[in-house]
């Protein structure tokens, strides 16, 4: 430790909080290091030095241990010339020896050692000295060394020894004692007539002293005024996953993460307390350190590369991000050095195996045959497989054919490797690291890569200014050919190959293959997607004055994307255009500056204050390019080449800007520590918004009670910690595509002569009113400790209003454009979150800790344009439709009303109206048989019904952490209840009319004169039912056993975990499709019920080690 | 250290208070033009007006809507998807759903197209270019914008509203409904003023003033002809004396015109596609290009026949009847797998007997690019043009009027006959035609009734599938005797299902604009 010399230069007064501020700095410090008490008080010395200071005493400490001494130079004077010479003694017993003729006392709080002056105390002649003795411990019993014993109002006092015992002589009965000790809570006790003090400390309620990020900042969890949920590296290193999303699945109240694909590479979408945009993308902003990105460019990171991730979820907590926080933040944290560690190395790597499990179960050949003949039949036509053509063999010689599924899948294998150096100096810090990830995927010729490699470096140029830099760049590549469509759109009877050995192609007539035989167009496709990005920043941090601080950043991201295809001659598809190739490629850049003004200040004892200002100004352009061409020479050129491309396609390319400028704000007020007050506010100007409204102002206020503190809970023993939040923020989703507010001219064509002449259209009409949707939220939570932080629980209620969405409303088309986008709409998400932690069994050999969270949410659309019905497209298919209606919630699938199959002519002729009119006189036996729901006699559009709601009614998970000795076992459970799915692939599946797909087997439980109460309508019904599923269940999603090596290794491994894992180990649901955590269509509120095509969310299991050197 | 501070805080005011923010804010459009300061030159207005002939080329308007919408509701065009009675022909021409597809694409469509015609005419005023050049290039906008006008009140009749400036903005949408003597006002003005202002040539297939000669001559002959009120539904017989006016017309394209018939029916479109655009039969074309351009059509494999593979089931095909087939004279080579194809080529080649005849309009590419282009741009870039006026029809129509006018003769016959003898049947003659009894299952009785009727045989044998039919019929009143005639072998009632001779006007258009009722019927 080298003189400070900026203490000189303030004034005693100040000095005793800037005291104060260090104590609590370097707890903190030590907090997050999460050093274990066992850690350091085995640590014994060694020293001989002969007639040195002993300011070259304690640097040979701390060079020798993890201590660090913290002293105030112009009140200690080291220069003293001292001789050590010990073996093997306890810091205590060497500091007591240093320091036994000197005016120099020490406290030791963890691995830091605070050096203080003594003083000549004034005689208190009112009062009685005695000396107090006791022995502190743990909750458990177990004798706790080193915890500091401060007198109240002075800085003397004492620390634990090895035995947790203590005595501190010449104290006034008045006196109050203070006991502090890492991860517990402090303690106050009046010493009045004791002489025997034993003190039973108890660990802190859980995370109530650890920092979170908040917008802009970070903040003590306790003095937190909002819902921030937090999620540290340990947990989401628990599940080896390659995305955070998935990492974070389950992990947090109030947040459903659904898979979007399960595919390597693949992607999840997150929606945090309901999706609030019918029209805009419900994806939250994603925030990594301090970089505002959309989810795709922050899914490259690796989690291991990640310190703690918050996720804001309430207004007040999102307004600070303004006209992007309405979808709530995901703020990601990434791992950095410490000042004054020593190097650590650590690798840390792990494979995993991969299986498809819950497949579909599809009809053999010969079963597949014996349908389609039936259908052939029923519909007046010929019989295909007859055994005219050796291609259609009669039903009976097909037997089992070719299962599809089997040709198109494999195991899947997945291995990533991580090197991190973490470490600093007495001024810097640094950490540098490289991941590397690969994954090959259950279908066939699928699979990613991606490594990555990150530099963050921070150093304290001056005692006021702080600078640093961080810098990652990422590659991934993806190799994609295989559609799991391509599973179900060929007929099992045809055979892979030929009788010459080469690939059969599809020649079921009217199939939707086109023709190709998947194997075939799989491997010997082309289609590789390479993703480059660079992510910098740069800052430089002064602080003119204690507490006052300004940060500037300054960064950059540059995203390249570049897509490869090329169709060979091989490919019956290929061969027709003679081969044919596509280049695109496209690039974002993003540039951001933000200028931050903190200052901190208290009052008196009472008021505390922390001001918050910033400017920020963003931009982000995009551009891409494409070329095309058809007809190749060779094969061998692929993409390479397009200009050998006999036939050139038409090039494209596009480049759009958008800028975002903001001012923003926040106070925090925090009277007795008792009450928190907090306030934002946000301006946003974006380019997005119409001319008229270019500018968005959006505030929040707080309000936190910490009932705890009151003295009137203070003596309720169970209660620990107690906590009463209310909030109201106001936030924006400017997730517009550009320029919708733009009258637009776009790009047409039109033949004069034979060539194309190049024009313009208006496309758009301009509407300069155009601007944000606005969410106002309001929630009211609590967070309560019980029985010494055994028991955490927090929760929440929410009412999210959203109004001015942003819809692509119908207008007169008499003007020339037929619709327009508009604010109008609005609608609203209810909910309730409730999560808890239960350290069940808390012993120095076992420990067993439960998290579990349950969440629901009520979503209604309040308001549409001019009230009426919208109706979109279920994604799979048009006969199942997406409606959104006033006073319902989004997402709700509808579709023809189905009262069941018609048994038997009877049935149909004595389905009549009131009238004694048939209602289907045309249909037969077999067909299905539709309600008349709104009883007007006659079947229309007008009786369609829902038939699913895709919105849950409640999502939940449970985790399990158990530890025994060196061994731990994590279970995570997750579920979702009471939510729909729309299947296409069974959709599909179940057609019995023009059956180009291959079928399930539930379909031989068709309608036959044989089979009248078939749950399936007769082959050749044009009619089919829908396969809209319960969603609903509970799944077994990842399992880890860990141990870890006692001791160090060869003396040089300091620290080695090995694990084996499961994930995806069970699910109960009664879901058909391969996996029920499914949204296949990503980031939209409208149709997240659809799995269209999902991946086969394979079971893996994992094998893995961490090293630390 | 203070003096750093000092810099540091200037620096933020600075920026936080830099006066340029809105600039900065300002939304810079890089690969669209705003509408905003684009029209300032002559090569702006005429890029303007390529998006006015676009409009026309879209999928939804002449790109089939036209045709479908035309032609569903006769006896020679069907589509087959599972049975003869195909679901287009019943949902596009007589079905409740008055959002139905083609129907109310059109709609948008002509008012998109209007729109478009409107902007080029409004901006012209104040671009700085030379005046002959501007001229020109706003007549062709008010040729075009006349045919969408045309084409809105033949469809959706005359309780319209007649739109002539560009929409810039949002509000002020609902705008007032126009009438019958406006509208065709206006159309004939616009027409006028093309015929007048446009060239008599154009090397590159754009509008000329023969075009608006031949659209004027349409014009006055469906005045003459009946239209319906659309809030009645009752059909009014338009003024006689406009045959008279469409006579001018005609005659002035007959006898100073550059056009006359192709040798066989075929050669209209060619054996390739780019024999199509130039050749002497065509007055007025949509021009279409295969190749990838965005500028093809797709047409072409609708009415290819049954075929093979993924394109054929999408689109299965349109074919038209045998009735309609076997109703052709013997050796009239609009039959005769000539026009109406009753085989189609497989995937193989080879030539196989189709379910039912379709029409070979269309389908010149066919043959050589049918299997080249489906895959690259989804079935629909083909390039033969969709022709709106050719002289057989003037020939025809010049009958038709000739015939309205002073009855049978030989001056009547003249139009029909050289469609009949280029078609290889023989002439009529006035004993001939004075001699029928039952033309079209029908007994007319003057022989001027008999001559009109063998008109309307001779328009859609020689018309079929370019989008005349329901024009015909309704300018006739015979649409609901002809749609009787030809749905009552499918299980559809016609008269039970009687609706008006307008089609709906578009839903969300009333429901969003108080001014504007829906036609009687619907």
């Amino acid at each position: 430790m080298k003189k400070n010399e900026l203490w000189r230069r303030f004034s005693p007064s100040l000095k005793k909080i800037l005291l104060m501020s260090k104590i609590i700095f370097g707890l903190l410090l030590v907090g997050l290091m999460q050093v274990s008490a066992a850690g350091f008080s085995q640590n014994t010395l060694d020293l001989r030095l002969h007639n040195v200071t002993i300011t070259e005493v304690l640097s040979q400490i701390e060079n020798e241990s993890e201590y660090r001494f913290f002293y105030d130079n112009e009140q200690i004077d080291l220069s003293n010339k001292v001789s050590v010479d010990v073996s093997d003694k306890s810091i205590n017993e060497v500091l007591d020896q240093l320091f036994k003729d000197s005016r120099i006392s020490y406290e030791i709080t963890g691995r830091r050692i605070l050096l203080i002056a003594k003083r000549v105390k004034m005689l208190d002649n009112q009062s009685e000295k005695i000396k107090i003795t006791g022995k502190v411990t743990d909750s458990s019993g177990e004798s706790l060394p080193g915890v500091t014993i401060i007198i109240k109002g002075t800085t003397n006092g004492t620390v634990t020894d090895m035995d947790g015992n203590y005595s501190i002589p010449n104290i006034t009965r008045n006196s109050i004692l203070q006991f502090s000790f890492i991860g517990m809570t402090s303690q106050e006790i009046i010493v009045g007539n004791k002489s025997l003090i034993n003190v039973k400390m108890v660990e802190d309620a859980i995370g109530l002293e650890e920092v979170v990020a908040v917008g802009y900042g970070t903040m003590k969890k306790s003095d937190l005024t909002g819902s921030v949920a937090s999620v540290k590296s340990d947990e989401l290193e628990q599940k080896s996953t390659v995305s955070i999303e998935s990492a974070l699945q389950g992990r947090v109240a109030g947040v459903q993460i659904k898979t979007t694909s399960a595919s390597p590479g693949g992607s999840s979408s997150i929606v945090i307390r309901g999706g609030n945009s019918i029209n805009s993308s419900i994806e939250p902003l994603y925030v990594v350190d301090g970089f505002p990105m959309d989810a795709d460019e922050a899914s490259l990171i690796s989690p291991l590369d990640i310190k703690s991730i918050e996720i804001l979820k309430d207004g007040a907590s999102t307004s600070i991000y303004g006209s992007r926080g309405a979808n709530g933040v995901v703020l990601i944290t990434t791992k950095k050095g410490k000042i004054g560690q020593d190097p650590k190395i650590t690798y840390a790597a792990y494979a995993r195996f991969e299986k498809p499990y819950n497949t579909y179960d599809f009809v053999n050949a010969e079963e597949y045959a014996t349908l389609i003949d039936e259908a052939q039949v029923n519909k007046g036509s010929e019989p295909y497989f007859t055994g005219t053509d050796p291609r259609y063999p009669i039903p009976s010689e097909l037997g089992e054919g070719t299962d599809w599924f089997d040709e198109l899948t494999r195991d899947g294998f997945a291995h990533n490797h991580q090197l991190s150096v973490t470490g600093g100096s007495e001024k810097s810090k640094y950490r540098f690291s490289g991941n590397y990830y690969s994954h090959d995927g259950v279908m066939i010729d699928d699979d990613f890569t991606r490594g990555s490699l990150s530099a963050a470096i921070d150093s304290k140029i001056k005692s006021w200014l702080t600078t640093g830099i961080n810098l990652t760049g990422y590659k991934s590549e993806r190799n994609i050919q295989s559609n799991v469509s391509y599973i179900y759109n060929m007929a099992p009877f045809i055979p892979v190959y030929d009788e010459d050995g080469n690939y059969n192609y599809n020649y079921f007539p009217d199939n939707v293959m086109g023709d190709e035989s998947p194997l075939n167009y799989v491997n010997d496709r082309t289609n590789l997607s390479v993703s480059e990005k660079v992510n910098g920043s740069f800052y430089m941090e002064i602080e003119p004055v204690k507490g006052l601080k300004f940060k500037s950043t300054w960064g950059g991201y540059i995203n390249n994307y570049e897509n490869d295809q090329y169709l060979p001659t091989t490919t019956v598809t290929g061969a027709k255009t003679g081969g044919s190739a596509e280049i695109s490629n496209a690039s974002t850049n993003t540039f951001l500056n933000e200028n931050i003004l903190t200052y901190g200040k208290k009052l008196g004892d009472d008021h505390k204050f922390n001001l918050m200002a910033a400017y920020s100004r963003q931009y982000s352009t995009y551009q891409n390019t494409s070329l095309s061409g058809t007809g190749f020479t060779s094969d061998k050129y692929t993409y390479n080449n397009i200009d050998a491309a006999q036939v050139p396609g038409i090039p494209a390319s596009n480049k759009t800007k958008w800028q975002l400028v903001s001012y923003l704000g926040r106070l925090n007020y925090n009277f007795k520590e008792k009450y928190l007050f907090s306030f934002t506010g946000r301006a946003d100007g974006s380019s997005k918004f119409g001319s008229d409204n270019r500018w968005a102002f959006f505030p929040s206020g707080a309000f936190a009670w910490r009932a705890s503190e009151e003295d009137f809970l203070k003596n309720i023993d169970a209660l620990s910690s107690l906590k009463v939040r209310l909030s109201f923020g106001e936030t924006g989703n400017s997730n517009i595509g550009l320029y919708q507010s733009q009258g637009i001219l776009g790009s047409v064509g039109y033949i004069y002569g034979n060539s194309r002449q190049v024009g313009v259209s208006a496309t758009r009409v301009a509407n300069p009113d155009l601007k944000w949707e606005t969410t106002k939220q309001y929630d009211a939570g609590f967070d309560l400790g019980l029985f010494d932080g055994k028991v955490y629980i927090t929760s929440d209620v929410y009412l999210k209003k959203t109004t001015d969405l942003l819809l692509d409303v119908n207008i007169n088309a008499t003007s020339g454009y037929s619709s327009a986008l508009k604010n109008v709409g609005a609608l609203q998400n209810l909910g309730a979150e409730f999560s808890a932690d239960v350290r069940i069994i808390d012993n120095k050999n076992f420990k067993w800790n439960a998290t579990g969270n349950i969440s629901f949410n009520r979503n209604k659309i309040t308001k549409l344009d001019e009230g009426g019905d919208i109706v979109l497209s279920g994604g799979g298919d048009k006969d199942v439709e997406i409606i959104l209606r006033e006073g319902e919630p989004i997402g709700q699938f509808r579709g023809a009303a189905i009262a069941g199959i018609f048994n038997d002519e009877a049935e149909i002729k004595s389905y009549v109206n009131k009238d004694g009119e048939m209602y289907q006189p045309s249909a037969k036996p077999g067909d299905i048989k539709f309600k008349d729901t709104d009883n007007d006699g006659t079947l229309t559009g007008d009786d369609w019904e829902i038939l699913g709601d895709s919105n849950p009614d409640f999502i939940y998970s449970l985790n399990s952490s158990m530890t025994y000795k060196n061994f731990s076992l994590d279970l995570f459970f997750n579920g979702v209840y009471g939510n729909d799915i729309f299947n296409v692939v069974k959709y599909h599946s179940i057609e019995t009319d023009n059956p180009r797909y291959t079928m399930s087997k539930e379909v031989l439980d068709r309608w036959t004169p044989e089979n009248i109460d078939g749950s399936y309508p007769r082959m050749g019904s044009s009619d089919r039912l829908y396969a809209v599923e319960d969603g609903s269940y509970i799944k077994l999603s990842n399992v880890k056993l860990n141990y870890k090596i006692p001791g160090r290794l060869f003396n040089l491994l300091e620290n080695v975990n090995i694990y084996l894992s499961a994930q995806n180990v069970f699910t109960i649901t009664d879901y058909s499709g391969f996996d029920p955590d499914i949204n296949t269509v990503g980031d939209s509120s409208v149709n997240f019920g659809t799995d269209s095509n999902g991946y086969p969310n394979p079971r893996t299991y994992t094998v893995g080690f961490n090293i630390t050197f | 250290m203070k003096n750093l501070f000092n810099i540091i805080l200037l620096i933020i005011i600075a920026l936080a208070g830099s006066s340029c923010q809105d600039g900065y804010l300002e939304e810079k459009v890089y690969s669209d033009l705003n509408t905003d300061g684009f029209f300032t030159s002559e090569s702006d207005l005429s890029s303007a007006l390529v998006g006015c002939y676009d409009a026309l080329q879209a999928d939804s308007y002449y790109g089939h809507s036209v045709l479908f919408l035309n032609d569903f509701p006769t006896e020679y065009m069907r589509g087959y998807w599972s049975n003869p009675m195909d679901v287009y022909t019943v949902t596009s021409a007589l079905s409740d759903d008055v959002n139905q597809r083609d129907v109310s694409s059109l709609w948008q469509h002509t008012w998109t197209a209007n729109n478009c015609c409107n902007m080029v005419i409004n901006r012209a005023t104040d671009i700085d270019m030379d005046e002959d050049v501007k001229t020109e290039i706003v007549a062709e906008a008010r040729f075009l914008r006349a045919l969408n006008r045309f084409n809105q009140v033949r469809f959706y009749g005359t309780n319209i509203p007649l739109i002539d400036s560009e929409t810039t903005s949002l509000d002020d949408l609902d705008v007032e409904v126009s009438n019958s003597e406006a509208l065709y006002a206006s159309i004939i003005a616009d027409f006028e003023f093309a015929e007048e202002n446009l060239p008599s040539t154009s090397s590159n297939g754009t509008a000329t003033s023969w075009a608006a000669t031949a659209y004027l001559a349409k014009v006055y002959l469906k005045l003459a002809g009946y239209s319906e009120d659309p809030s009645t539904g009752e059909m009014v017989k338009g003024d006689n004396s406009n045959y008279a006016k469409a006579k001018i017309y005609l005659d002035k394209i007959i006898d100073q015109g550059p056009f006359g018939l192709m040798d066989k029916p075929i050669d209209v479109w060619g054996g390739q596609h780019n024999e199509t655009e130039d050749n002497k039969e065509v007055i007025f074309a949509i021009k279409y290009e295969t190749g990838g351009l965005d500028e093809g059509h797709a047409m072409t494999p609708r009415f290819a026949g049954k075929g093979n593979g993924w394109l054929a089931y999408t689109y299965k095909t349109l074919s038209t009847t045998w009735e309609f087939y076997n109703s052709f004279e013997d050796g009239d080579l609009r039959a005769t797998n000539d026009m109406l194809k009753i085989t189609y080529q497989d995937k193989n080649q080879n030539w196989k007997n189709d379910d039912y005849p379709h029409c070979w309009k269309y389908v010149s590419d066919y043959d050589s690019t049918f299997t080249n282009n489906w895959s690259a741009t989804s079935g629909g870039d083909y390039g033969d043009d969709i022709v709106l006026v050719r002289y057989a029809d003037i020939l025809l129509m010049d009958s038709e009027v000739e015939n309205q006018i002073s009855g049978l003769s030989e001056n009547s016959l003249s139009g029909i006959n050289q469609v009949r003898l280029r078609a290889g049947v023989p002439a009529y003659t006035v004993g001939d035609v004075s001699a029928m009894t039952e033309i079209n299952q029908e007994t007319p009785g003057s022989d001027k009734e008999k001559l009109q009727e063998l008109i309307i045989v001779e328009r859609k044998k020689e018309l079929m599938c370019e989008g005349h039919g329901w024009f015909d019929y309704v300018r006739n009143n015979i649409l609901m005797r002809e749609m009787s005639k030809y749905y009552e072998y499918g299980d559809f009632n016609v008269a039970e299902n009687k609706k008006s001779n307008l089609y709906p006007i578009y839903i969300v258009d009333i429901g969003l604009n108080e001014n504007l009722t829906q036609n009687w019927g619907w």
